[in-house]
């Protein structure tokens, strides 16, 4: 450029600069050919000027020193290029910004030095004409996106809503009333829903949210994620069907943790879409836990609904025996419950027992759908892990024969557990179905003897290993030969196996384990006067289930801890008493365990005249030539695939493992029947079997706000009724108490996939195997209606977080008259009516030092309609509100406030409240009132905290996607926050509602139709206007 | 009653002083009354520890010198940990008994404590009132 | 393991039941804590006023001594000395004029910046030995006693100084949990006893004593755990007055954190002095089966 103008505008907030100092030096410029002066640079007048030098000294460029190009470049642009420049041919330079630094002159002229040369490099630009996409995308179906999308459906272009819940109408339409008007904002704003529904214009996709979007104004591209919702929404008619036997309860967020909804659910009545949804976050940490992966949330839940027989059904999908299991489990479920981190764990196991006794005469299902296959399989030994095998092969068509040494089937089950645990009729019922479904058991057949491993090779195409551990270790004292010393295991058949076993008087039985407290109890039984367990280490390393070192206890065991034999003591032949050494815990051994250090010179001798050591277990093994065993005789296997040294031998259960559980060896009979499939198959043994055992699940659950409850107490036979016979010792919970107990379970995942829902659907639209999808849109415009969020209560560290102490939300579910209580005031605690009800300001709000600085603008105006409302429902009721300021700067907002004051008899008290806490039945409030100088304590039934309203979750990471800005707390950020509210950083998108910050609702709709406009702005316009430098 | 506020209160040597010897910026409190309801000992004091704060920022120190509220404070910072607005009352507290005190007026005297109670009380008892009470 | 420690006048008279059961019971978890040589009164309250220096030479003094030593952490077992010397460290830490003006001015002792760190006992225990490892040690287990944790102010209050959250302090539950007994929450848990108010004014401490402990015992707790020598003797020793004014007053024992410790892992009762504890808490203990004789 060679005629480049330079004009300097000196208004009165320019600095002041010495503007012929100025031109002398600008003038000198090379290419500069006219420097001038004016005032008022950027009015019609001044505009007028400079487009005559334009055309009077044939510029070629012009520069102009003004304030910042933010505010009148565009002004500027237009007055040059209808002078007949291009864009390209012009620059502002902001010389206002210096204000107050010295020298304002000198700097003036550097800087404009340095603009000259910028514009004089500038490259010419060409307008590039693009075609606006005119749909617009609203994001957040609440009020806010709802007006905006009718908005601009009603302004003739197609809108996309996208609502990440599965419907429409956001937080407005969890309120009970509105204020000032006490609208019912179901029926205010249902008609918009409707509305938006039925409008040829909007497509609404619920239960979505936006994945990616690239683009810019007029040309965004988006990928919206449609979640998984697991049911058809084509086919679903929304009739509810389903959530009539969904057993499932969760804290669905719809309620805000005052009610819960079921696992497949419409959020409430008035839904847009009005289509069910299935919560389903993952898999229950029980179900994940047990090694056979039973239901266990499943039946749960049907049991928590009295479904006894549906639950029954459940568990015997994974589970055969459930009567055995469930009254000798481990129960792993338990320890994973997610309760037992808030009081206890749900009693599953008693459950699981419940259904079993309940329903025993409900006919087992014993059909079999594979189709029967030829090769032949042994299994060698009758107990759980065998039983298990058996049941798993023969449901896939095979057809297993099982050896077992004994006159009778059940392993461990018979020989061990005494019938005091185990009824023999129950768990002969339960193996019987075994035999029923078409297994063969063959009794009185050891390997070895009536038949050899050779045979077993020759006619069977594989052999499952599962003989468990018999053979009792030994003590290794002197006088454990003696006639009175017998072995816990070889006690315990006699006991079991129904044969004649004897006790002396005083019994001492040496071990932890569940086999040392199962003989104790069975000496007691027997009539034995006293009874000892001499244990090695202290209580808390007993290998026993805790419940049944109790019960030993109650029975008059009495345990020494920390002790160990030394030698057994004998008169005339016959055992006399145990010498025995104290010991103390020293450093771990290789089991993890702290080893045992006796404690020199700490003897002592007990008076006993039987022993029973009952301190481990190996296999009583027959010949099996070269196949690999571990020390102790254990058989050493490929713990994936149970698969042993030799090809098409398995082994599984205490076989290999050592003396362990009713539930693993079963869970190993699976593995095993697995892994001989795909043997006889010749498929790969490997693949695919992470999931097989017990696992942890992932899941995370919020225990807030959940009332502690107490566990259910088993009621069990008195020590007299126990006395001298083996009757079953723990009693069935009665239904009213099963019920009450499932009631307990949290639902961690939600859905726990018992499927009945599928069932009662009549237009099969359940489907539990969706996933999410993807869909791509093209938009011109979008609007960010995403909403808000209250601070979580729990950040207020000073008030206690308890089921009476809710946030506006939770009292607005409350006095909802088509909320979960139908509008009745009951307090979450006990669903009493509260009397005293104090409601909280400025909880985190107006709060530099613990929460946020800013006011929250609305929690006033709501606390005093939830007060007033409250007063019409409770007309003996108090309400108080405690506040710094009562702002009221609404529309009747203030008038509002006075008729609640003087007609309801709210009163305030002014002041922050230091501490909310509860004192047994009541919730006491520290707070102050200012006005009269006193610190005021009141005892509430119910507080309501105010708390601070936040940006939505998710917010940041929806405004990264867009590429627009946030404020320092997440809100949105407006480009200019008076000038232009409704406008992000990025042109097209546009914000409205909570998203952009605190407001109420006449504010948020009034936005929106703002909003809605700048985008109808934008659609005006045949094509976008771009200048891009010229290539 | 009426009290007078002009710039003279206001900006008074007793107000430079509260600020100079707390270190706090009277001006950020805005009032809110949380200090007093989760004082401990406010049960015991006739004005409200928001009161006193009040009182100092209107410049009014002949009210806080008749109230018994300064001595009775026990220092325990409850409310400078709740203050939302961040202000350590506890040291505008010790700033205006320091202003007494130093005086050499004395609030505890230590003469006339009975001697079976010195002997009972544990050191640090003694130690802190007369640290907090004594010139 | 030695570990530093700045016992505080109080702990060598009318507390010596905290000082013993905590070399005790430290000792039996393997930590040796060597009183720190020359010490002196550590100030007890912490001056509030910004152009008061001359009270923090006390608690400096103390941390010089350790710095002497060659120690970089010194241990305390009272809250007051543990929050003087915890905020006077702060403050040389963090003000440079003042550590300068201070440092001049205690020209017979060698410069110090802040290079020992304050622990109190309670921190050393969750952060070196771990609630874990105390478990492992407990010999003793208190299985059913039913204690409710208490920390008053100067463990918590102001938050730079404060060994848990302010308002939601879990540390000394985890102890109590640690030795097998039961902890019991109650809302008073870190309200003030009144302090230094007893000497000009005990009536008020009366009152908070009362707040406090009536309301222990009704969310069931059977005795109060807590570490400042102080807040003992104003819960403690104000129980006879209590009982006097209240009928229904029912007379609580308070245990040092310590004395909890020792006696969980299986240390002689001897070592815990009950003898002088206020309210006398071997009857409860006994009753429990948990004093060992």
């Amino acid at each position: 450029m060679e005629r480049i103008g330079v004009f300097i505008c000196h208004c009165k907030l320019m600095p002041s600069v010495d503007t012929e100092k100025v031109s002398e030096a600008v003038g000198k410029k090379p290419g500069v050919a006219y420097v001038a002066a004016y005032e008022d640079m950027c009015i019609a007048p001044g505009l007028e000027q400079i487009k005559d030098a334009i055309k009077s000294e044939r510029l070629d460029g012009v520069l102009l020193t003004s304030c910042s190009p933010a505010l009148h470049e565009e002004v500027f642009r237009h007055a040059i290029t209808s002078a007949g420049l291009e864009g390209h041919q012009m620059a502002v330079v902001d010389i206002r910004s210096q204000n107050g630094i010295k020298e304002t002159t000198q700097r003036a002229i550097e800087a404009i030095e340095s603009a000259v040369e910028r514009l004089q490099a500038s490259l010419p630009t060409t307008t590039v004409r693009i075609p606006i996409e005119k749909r617009a995308l609203v994001i957040g179906g609440g009020v806010a996106g709802i007006r905006a999308a009718l908005d601009i459906a009603d302004g003739g272009y197609e809108v996309i809503l996208v609502e990440k819940t599965p419907s429409i109408g956001g937080h407005m339409i969890q309120l009970s009333e509105t204020f000032p008007t006490l609208d019912c904002p179901q029926c205010i704003e249902t008609p918009w829903m409707v509305e938006c529904g039925q409008h040829p214009n909007i497509n609404i996709m619920a239960y979505s949210e936006v994945e990616s979007v690239s683009g810019e104004a007029g040309n965004f591209h988006v990928t919206i994620r449609r979640k998984a919702s697991y049911v058809d929404w084509d086919k679903c008619t929304g009739c509810e069907e389903c959530t009539k036997v969904c057993p499932v309860d969760w804290y669905a967020p719809f309620e805000c943790g005052v009610a819960t909804k079921t696992a497949i659910y419409k959020p409430f009545p008035q839904a847009i879409p009005n289509k069910a949804v299935i919560e389903k976050r993952g898999i229950a940490p029980c179900r994940a836990a047990c090694p056979l992966h039973v239901n266990a949330q499943g039946y749960v839940a049907l049991i928590s609904k009295g479904r006894f027989a549906e639950a029954l059904k459940l568990v015997r999908e994974q589970n055969p025996f459930p009567g055995i299991c469930g009254r000798v489990c481990t129960h792993p479920c338990e320890s994973a419950c997610k309760r037992g981190e808030l009081d206890k764990p749900l009693a599953i196991r008693e459950l699981k027992r419940v259904v079993a006794d309940y329903e025993k005469e409900m006919d087992f299902d014993l059909s079999i759908t594979a189709p029967e296959k030829e090769e032949k399989i042994a299994i060698i030994g009758a107990g759980p892990a065998g039983l298990m095998a058996a049941y798993e092969l023969r449901k896939m068509g095979y057809k297993p024969t099982i050896f077992e040494a004994l006159p009778f089937a059940g392993g461990m089950m018979r020989v061990g557990i005494p019938e005091y645990r185990l009824p023999r009729d129950i768990m002969d019922k339960e193996i019987g179905i075994i035999e029923k479904m078409g297994v063969e058991i063959r009794l009185n057949t050891t390997i070895g003897k009536e038949i050899t491993l050779d045979d077993l090779r020759r006619d069977f195409k594989a052999i499952f290993i599962a003989i468990g551990t018999y053979v009792s270790a030994k003590l290794g004292v002197p006088g454990e030969e003696l006639a009175g010393v017998v072995h816990g295991i070889d006690f315990l058949k006699k006991v079991n196996l129904g044969e004649k076993a004897k006790v002396g008087d005083r019994v001492a039985i040496v071990g932890g384990g569940n086999v040392a407290i199962d003989a104790a109890r069975c000496a007691y039984r027997l009539g034995a006067k006293e009874v000892f367990i001499i244990y090695r280490r202290s209580r808390t390393e007993m290998p026993a289930s805790p419940e049944e070192i109790e019960e030993a206890e109650r029975e008059g065991v009495t345990i020494h801890y920390l002790a160990t034999p030394v030698r057994i003591l004998s008169d005339d032949g016959k055992v006399s008493g145990m010498e025995c050494i104290k010991m103390m815990l020293g450093e771990p051994d290789e089991s993890g365990r702290r080893r045992p250090i006796p404690i020199e010179g700490s003897e002592f001798t007990i008076d006993v005249d039987m022993v029973i050591p009952a301190i481990g277990q190996s296999p009583d093994l027959f010949d099996v030539g070269e196949i690999k065993l571990k020390r102790n005789n254990t058989f050493e296997v490929d713990p994936l695939t149970l698969q042993a040294s030799e090809k098409g031998i398995f082994a599984g259960g205490d076989v290999v493992t050592g003396p362990n559980t009713v539930i693993d060896a079963m869970a190993a009979g699976r593995k095993a029947a697995i892994s001989i499939d795909r043997y006889i198959k010749g498929e790969d043994l490997t693949i695919g079997r992470e999931w097989e055992g017990s696992q942890e699940s992932e899941l995370e659950v919020s225990l807030e706000g959940i009332a502690k409850k107490d566990r259910v107490v088993v009621p069990t036979l008195s020590l007299e009724e126990r006395e001298k016979n083996f009757a079953e010792v723990e009693m069935c919970l009665g239904e009213e108490a099963a019920v009450d107990e499932a009631s307990r379970c949290l639902s961690c995942p939600g859905c726990c996939e018992c499927l009945t829902c599928e069932t009662a659907c009549e237009v099969k639209a359940i489907d539990h195997s969706m996933v999410d999808k993807f869909e791509e849109v093209d938009v011109g415009a979008i609007v960010v209606a995403t909403g808000y969020d209250l601070l979580p209560k729990r950040e207020i560290e000073e008030f206690e977080q308890d089921p009476d102490i809710i946030d506006g939300l939770q009292f607005e579910r409350i006095l909802c008259p088509s909320g979960p209580t139908n509008g009745v005031v009951l307090r979450p605690s006990d669903s009493s009516e509260p009397k005293e009800v104090v409601f909280v300001s400025c909880v985190g709000s107006r709060d530099p030092e613990h929460g946020l600085p800013y006011c929250s603008r609305v929690c006033c105006m709501y606390l005093v309609k939830m007060a007033m409302l409250y007063k019409h429902a409770v007309h003996d009721g108090h309400a108080y509100i405690f506040y710094m300021d009562i702002r009221t700067t609404g529309k009747g907002y203030e008038e509002f406030v006075q008729r609640a004051v003087e007609e309801d008899n709210v009163l305030y008290l002014r002041g922050r409240v230091s501490k909310v806490f509860r004192d047994g039945d009541k919730i006491m409030v520290w707070g102050a009132d200012t006005l009269t100088g006193k610190k005021v304590e009141i005892s509430a039934d119910l507080v309501v905290l105010a708390t601070c309203m936040i940006a939505s979750p998710g917010a940041k990471e929806l405004a990264s996607k867009l590429g627009i800005a946030t404020d320092e707390y997440g809100f949105m950020a407006e480009i200019h926050p008076k000038l232009r509210p409704l406008e992000s950083t990025v042109p097209g998108i546009y914000l409205a509602g909570t998203a952009q910050g605190p407001k109420d609702i006449p504010d948020s709709v009034a936005q929106a139709s703002g909003a809605a406009s700048k985008a109808l702005e934008l659609f005006s316009q045949d094509e976008l206007l771009l200048e891009r430098t010229a290539t | 009653m009426r009290i007078e506020i002009s710039a003279n209160k206001l900006r008074s040597d007793f107000v430079k002083k509260v600020e100079e010897i707390s270190g706090e910026t009277l001006p950020s409190c805005y009032q809110c009354g949380k200090c007093s309801a989760g004082c401990p000992m406010s049960f015991a004091m006739d004005l409200l520890p928001n009161q006193i704060i009040r009182l100092v920022q209107l410049g009014q120190e002949d009210d806080i010198a008749k109230s018994k509220t300064i001595w009775t404070c026990a220092s325990c910072l409850t409310c400078a940990v709740r203050c939302p607005r961040g202000v350590d009352l506890s040291k505008i507290m010790e700033a205006l008994r320091l202003i007494t005190l130093r005086k050499n007026t004395d609030y505890v005297e230590p003469s006339k404590i009975e001697g079976d109670t010195i002997v009972e009380l544990p050191q640090i008892a003694l130690v802190s009132s007369f640290r907090k009470f004594t010139a | 393991m030695n570990l530093s420690y700045y016992p505080g006048c109080t702990l060598k008279t009318k507390s010596k039941n905290l000082e013993d059961s905590a070399i005790a019971s430290m000792a039996a978890l393997g930590i040796d804590l060597v009183e720190l040589p020359r010490w002196n009164c550590c100030g007890t309250v912490y001056s509030l006023a910004d152009d008061d220096l001359v009270h923090h030479l006390a608690p400096i003094r103390n941390l010089i001594r350790a710095k002497e030593e060659g120690s970089n952490k010194v241990v305390t077992l009272c809250s007051f000395c543990y929050n003087i010397m915890k905020r006077a460290n702060l403050l040389i830490k963090n003000d440079a004029e003042k550590r300068n003006t201070l440092n001049s001015f205690m020209d017979e002792e060698e410069d110090y910046e802040g290079e020992v760190e304050v622990v109190h006992l309670l921190e050393i225990l969750r952060d070196e030995i771990g609630w874990e490892g105390i478990a492992e040690k407990v010999k003793l287990p208190l299985y059913g006693l039913k204690v409710a944790p208490y920390y008053g102010c100067t463990l918590l209050r102001p938050q730079e100084a404060a060994i848990d959250s302010v308002e939601r302090p879990t540390i000394l539950k985890q102890l109590i949990q640690a030795t097998g007994a039961e902890a019991v929450d109650f809302p008073f848990t870190t309200e003030c006893c009144g302090s230094f108010q007893i000497v000009s004014n005990p009536d008020f401490v009366l009152d908070r004593a009362w707040n406090i402990l009536s309301s222990a015992l009704r969310w069931g707790a059977e005795a109060l755990v807590l570490s400042c020598p102080l807040c003992d003797f104003n819960l403690g020793q104000r129980q006879k007055e209590l009982g006097k004014k209240y009928r229904e007053f029912k007379e609580i024992p308070i245990l040092y954190f310590t004395q909890l410790l020792a006696l969980s892992l299986g240390l002689d009762p001897e070592v815990c002095r009950f003898e002088l504890n206020y309210v006398d808490p071997r009857p409860l203990l006994e009753s429990k089966g948990l004093l060992r004789h």
